[in-house]
């Protein structure tokens, strides 16, 4: 059951992005994606129009309008999408090499703190423009983002695990990941990665398949 | 400065947010339902407005983990209060629907003064954590070699992430959230049999 329902910006028919055979069209998107967060990292999403991101990206404002359509809005929530798929690649990129489910959940934090730390973009938008963002990140906002999670964490983690094991253990890592999003302070270092080895051993318990029976 | 008139300046915002929502509310608003002047309104808040409105999101939420911790103030262990807590502060978000109205028409306001609000609870809600994890250390439940305070700081996040959005757990089923409390947040720091 979700407790308060907010925003609904899954919008999946608005998110394309897709890292299989990319499509001519899959690409467009992706460059427009990062065109619109070069343009908040430089200006913020204030300041930031549909003309800035079309030169950033070297093409017309009716191809923004056809390829992502809704204005900032939909260029902010396929750039949500396109920055998870960025966080999944690198973690992808970190987990290999693994050689149990737990170094590889550890791995995996430390990758996804470290492209969110990077991003300034985000940064810039939670310093400055919070109420941008945290629509995606709260509450029942959050809801998008853990299915996307769910869905890629059979990659990352299937290889040591179950399906619905991993998309238990991509849960963990977003909950934890997104939990010091805004506060990254305290006795735990996410970019550490003996930080993130100690939390995972202590915390990180693959709950037996029969568990997920009932739910 | 006077607590009482603080929290009756708090009270009146609150009801002023209620009645016309957080972008029409103006020291005005919030004077003549207090029954003050807007002088005394700017006594107590040099920063006008913003501060008010700010300071009134913080004592809500304050009140809504006070509740919480008040509801959890019998129960025997750690793992109880952390159920217990998922209880108070469930029915409690569910059921508060001045959140439920601003989440809908004033998402990005609301959600960057809740997220100012919720910081400063963390903190509250680690400290809480920290000396329940000594007692528990003490009453050898939990793992003597666990770092309380990198136990607590983890622990406190999970359950606001989880109170925020359960994800698939049903926090209103006892058994759902048993399995949730055990597996997620106790199974790691428990003394292992």
């Amino acid at each position: 059951m979700t407790l308060v329902k907010v925003l609904e910006p899954n919008s999946s028919s608005a998110i394309s992005a897709s890292t299989g055979t990319q499509s001519d069209a899959s690409e467009l998107a992706t460059r427009i994606c990062q065109a619109f967060l070069a343009c908040v990292a430089g200006n913020g999403l204030r300041a930031t129009s549909i003309d800035d991101v079309a030169r950033e990206a070297g093409c017309g404002r009716a191809t923004i309008y056809r390829v992502i359509p809704g204005g900032r809005t939909g260029l902010l929530i396929a750039a949500v999408d396109h920055s998870i798929s960025v966080i999944v690649d690198a973690c992808a990129a970190a987990v290999d090499g693994s050689t149990t489910i737990h170094e590889a959940v550890a791995r995996s934090v430390r990758a996804a703190v470290s492209t969110l730390s990077d991003s300034v973009a985000l940064q810039r938008l939670l310093a400055e423009e919070p109420g941008a963002i945290l629509p995606f990140l709260s509450f029942d906002g959050l809801t998008p983002v853990l299915h996307r999670v769910a869905q890629w964490s059979p990659m990352l983690f299937g290889g040591f695990v179950t399906d619905a094991q991993a998309g238990d253990a991509g849960e963990w890592v977003a909950r934890v990941v997104l939990g010091h999003l805004r506060t990254p302070g305290g006795p735990i270092d996410l970019t550490d990665l003996d930080h993130c080895r100690r939390l995972v051993d202590t915390f990180f318990i693959i709950t037996p398949e029969s568990a997920h029976t009932n739910l | 400065m006077s607590l009482e008139t603080r929290d009756r300046i708090f009270a009146a915002t609150l009801a002023c947010i209620d009645a016309d929502g957080l972008a029409a509310t103006s020291v005005e608003d919030i004077a003549r339902r207090a029954g003050m002047g807007r002088a005394t309104i700017y006594r107590h808040f040099s920063g006008g407005r913003e501060q008010v409105l700010s300071e009134t999101i913080t004592w809500e939420v304050g009140r809504f983990f006070a509740a919480i911790e008040e509801a959890i103030a019998d129960a025997p262990d750690l793992t109880a209060k952390i159920d217990g807590a998922f209880v108070a502060g469930g029915g409690a978000l569910a059921d508060h629907a001045l959140l439920h109205r601003l989440l809908r028409t004033e998402p990005e306001a609301v959600l960057s003064e809740l997220a100012v609000a919720t910081d400063l609870v963390l903190e509250v809600i680690v400290a809480y954590i920290t000396a329940e994890l000594e007692h528990e250390v003490l009453a050898g439940r939990v793992r003597a070699e666990l770092n309380p305070l990198m136990a607590a700081d983890h622990l406190g996040r999970l359950f606001l992430s989880y109170l925020g959005n359960p994800g698939r757990w049903d926090l209103t089923d006892g058994e759902q959230r048993a399995e949730l409390v055990r597996t997620r947040f106790m199974a790691g720091i428990l003394v292992r049999t």
